[in-house]
């Protein structure tokens, strides 16, 4: 018997992965334009959103309603939305932006969204290690204040990618057929950001609200990575079914949308 | 040997109706032979060039390959302005699997662009990225060569040297050239055919094909 994967499968998935490779690496090249000030402004945009968040907090005499710092609190929640956020939106836009790459046959758009995750996802991940180290060395936070269940939020993370992948997707089958998507995701991250949870918790919530608050996949995922790594809050208002179930569910339809585009020998861009 | 199997394409127009550039097409290119498509401005040649590559797909219809098929070379290179022509080559032999030192060596010698091979692309003239493309796609050894309206890339010099690499190819190596005149295809292809009203009629030799297109032609401005 032959137990090895059928040889034709084994070289597609090869010659996905050496793609995938590829695409990284060039779009970590290219993703900020040729300027170090995009890379600067990957840094800069998660502190400004701190500053702010906390300047309003002190602003209106609120508390940390948990018990963890404010800067612990507080980028628990900016860090699943912005890598939601971005891997939503360069999801939305991966296939129109290399669609002069597809003139290699090898290049597809599942190639192309999974290349974007990929980096968004690490990219996401170091910055938020350099604050760790940054809050560490200039703000006395000690590092336990972020890893109180390692494997949970290794855990959280991993969930937190694969919801990433199912968001990029799915955007990415939108916007090849309604050309406006990536406005549409733009525009719904704006609300989003005020309703995910990222400054206040489920548990702060009115029921009525907090039920519709947690239709939100990103919402579960806000107070699963805070259970996780902070110290001082347990929450049992987040499902983990419910976010692997919206990942699951997102990843097919855009599998799906891409398969019918594909069949259907849809044009990519005009020309 | 390719072969194209009842290939359909059309395209949706702005005002809701839809053109059909390729109408049920079966063609054979068999192997070791150098053939041309024929065809006006906007006859689809270069959809059928790219339908053959991989780069689009039909509507209907299938593309059987049991060679190796370039990318579709001529305008509209891959490249990314922000990235040096170095860079630009790593990318292309990854997904090719090719290896990378090798084929910077090979460019860097082919192309002769210099100390222009580490300057972002979007410094080049359109010449000078021809010749990047160009010695890429001999450095990436293929079986066939997709050629799109021309192979008239640099200076007389290098054209020669364009024509010395495909002769020795030639053993190895076989090309589709689209074209809109016979006049490209005659230093390079053995055959021809002629696409027209997105039908595509093959024909043995490039006298006949070039009869029927002629023909064609008139028959159209009349």
């Amino acid at each position: 018997m032959d137990f090895s994967l059928p040889s034709k499968l084994a070289r597609q998935l090869e010659m996905f992965g050496r793609v995938v490779h590829a695409l990284v690496l060039r779009e970590a090249r290219t993703r900020h334009g040729s300027t170090r000030i995009g890379y600067a402004w990957a840094l800069v945009e998660p502190a400004i959103q701190l500053c702010v968040l906390w300047f309003f907090f002190e602003l209106l005499g609120r508390r940390v309603p948990i018990n963890a710092s404010m800067p612990a609190f507080l980028l628990t929640g900016i860090f699943p939305y912005l890598a939601w956020r971005s891997a939503s939106i360069r999801g939305a836009t991966a296939v129109e932006s290399n669609a002069p790459l597809m003139v290699h046959s090898q290049v597809q758009p599942v190639s192309i969204v999974t290349a974007r995750v990929l980096l968004e996802m690490t990219s996401t991940l170091v910055i938020f290690l350099v604050f760790v180290v940054m809050l560490r060395l200039f703000g006395n936070e000690p590092l336990s204040s972020w890893t109180d269940e390692p494997l949970n939020l290794l855990g959280a993370f991993g969930a937190m990618s694969l919801l990433a992948f199912g968001f990029a997707m799915f955007n990415a089958g939108m916007a090849r057929i309604i050309r406006f998507w990536p406005e549409v995701i733009r525009l719904s991250a704006r609300v989003l950001f005020f309703t995910s949870g990222v400054f206040y918790t489920m548990e702060s919530l009115p029921p009525q609200a907090r039920a519709v608050i947690l239709l939100n996949p990103l919402s579960h995922m806000i107070e699963w990575i805070r259970s996780a790594a902070l110290p001082g809050f347990e929450s049992d208002h987040y499902s983990i079914l419910y976010v692997l179930g919206w990942a699951v569910w997102l990843t097919f339809c855009g599998l799906f949308m891409d398969w019918m585009l594909r069949l259907s020998g849809h044009a990519e861009a005009p020309g | 040997m390719i072969e194209l199997i009842g290939i359909e394409k059309h395209y949706r127009l702005k005002n809701g109706g839809r053109k059909v550039v390729l109408d049920n097409i079966d063609a054979v290119f068999p192997k070791g032979r150098n053939i041309g498509i024929l065809g006006l401005n906007g006859s689809g040649k270069s959809t059928m060039i790219r339908i053959i590559g991989g780069a689009e797909r039909p509507n209907a219809g299938r593309v059987k390959k049991t060679v190796s098929v370039s990318w579709p070379l001529g305008f509209a290179p891959s490249f990314s302005g922000s990235l040096t022509g170095t860079e630009n080559l790593r990318f292309v032999a990854r997904i090719y699997d090719h290896d990378i030192d090798e084929v910077t060596e090979f460019v860097r010698d082919f192309a002769e662009l210099g100390r222009y091979m580490d300057e972002p692309i979007n410094t080049y003239s359109s010449g000078m990225r021809a010749k990047l493309a160009f010695g890429l796609s001999m450095a990436m050894d293929f079986q066939v060569y997709l050629i799109d309206e021309t192979l008239s890339v640099g200076d007389a010099a290098f054209q020669a040297k364009s024509k010395r690499v495909f002769e020795e190819r030639a053993a190895r190596s076989s090309l589709i050239v689209a074209s809109h005149h016979i006049s490209v295809m005659q230093d390079y292809c053995h055959a021809a055919g002629v696409l027209h009203d997105g039908k595509f009629t093959m024909f043995d030799d490039l006298e006949s094909a070039n009869e029927f297109y002629t023909d064609y032609i008139a028959e159209r401005a009349a």
